[in-house]
């Protein structure tokens, strides 16, 4: 450790906010790259399910639902 | 005889998405050890350069986003002409993927040298500075290519044109590098050297190519995570991908 306390690293020396904002805004931009598409690509899939499930439904016949009811 | 199985197979989504699944999550937790670990080394235990004081440190991730943001880009464009010349859906779905990430890193480079300008020549934005002016470019290309391939009803013919202009772009790629030595710049010409001895002090350089691989593996798992949305969105009607989204959400 180069700093000799906390505060003297919080401070570093009068450039403390310029390097604090610069690593700040650096971490919510790549958190931002990895939370987006995996929030999207989670919806989308969920969408996709929904719908490969709801044309699964439409098919079946009602005498077939029966056995699939019955698979259940 | 070359085996070109994996080249057909990279043509294959099914097959893509599987894989990419299987190396994210290395690709992730390697970079984002190493990107932390290289950070923290350089916030906390290299000394303060004799110059600029502890405002350097902003460095360990100004410069690893920058070196990241112009390799995106040569990625970028390959894929584009690979996409153009083979007729790759695979190729433009990557383009597609590296855009926003390229983007974001560029951003990131503007910003935080904007943020160390401010202590160190005493400005966060110098409009005469070509290094400045030809990263703000390169900014502004990457959302062009992301605003073309949303342009156009047909989806093919957004693939073309962005396509086009990240090939286009290129030639920026070079400017950029060479902007600190063909004009005169407040921007510090580069401290790594490839074929000679670097201006910079091994203890402060550790970290910074530590930081520097971390980026890149980090991109890559953004690439990635980039990818997987670009596959699902367009394989939308797949029977392969109702099974695949119906085996992940079990």
């Amino acid at each position: 450790m180069y700093f000799e306390s906390f505060a003297a690293f919080w401070h570093m020396a009068g450039h403390g906010s310029f390097v604090w904002s610069a690593y700040g805004m650096s971490f919510v931009v790549l958190g931002l790259l990895v939370l987006q598409p995996l929030v999207r690509y989670r919806r989308e899939l969920g969408r996709i399910k929904n719908s490969a499930v709801a044309v699964l439904q439409q098919n079946a016949t009602p005498s077939s639902a029966d056995s699939a009811q019955v698979e259940k | 005889m070359a085996n070109w199985q994996w080249f057909h197979r990279l043509g294959s989504p099914k097959w893509l998405l599987a894989t990419l699944d299987r190396w994210l999550p290395w690709l992730l937790s390697l970079g984002l050890l190493m990107l932390v670990g290289a950070l923290a080394w350089g916030l906390a235990f290299v000394p303060p350069d004799y110059k600029q004081g502890n405002s350097f440190r902003i460095m360990y991730i100004h410069v690893p986003t920058a070196v990241v943001a112009l390799a995106a880009y040569y990625a970028m464009a390959i894929a584009g002409a690979v996409a153009m010349i083979w007729r790759m859906k695979v190729a433009d779905m990557v383009m597609r993927a590296i855009a926003p990430v390229g983007a974001a890193l560029t951003f990131l480079a503007l910003v935080t040298g904007a943020i160390w300008g401010k202590p160190t020549w005493g400005a966060y934005w110098v409009w005469q500075d070509a290094r400045l002016t030809s990263m703000l470019i390169l900014f502004f290309l990457y959302l062009g290519v992301m605003a073309l391939y949303d342009a156009y009803s047909d989806r093919r013919n957004g693939n073309r044109a962005a396509a086009v202009v990240a090939l286009a772009g290129t030639v920026n790629i070079p400017i950029i590098y060479k902007s600190v030595d063909w004009w005169s710049s407040l921007h510090q010409p580069a401290s790594i050297k490839f074929t000679e001895q670097s201006a910079i002090a091994s203890e402060m350089l550790q970290p910074l190519l530590l930081a520097i691989i971390g980026t890149y593996f980090v991109f890559a798992a953004m690439v990635i995570l980039q990818l997987r949305l670009q596959i699902v969105l367009s394989e939308g009607r797949s029977n392969w991908l109702a099974e695949y989204a119906t085996n992940k959400l079990r």
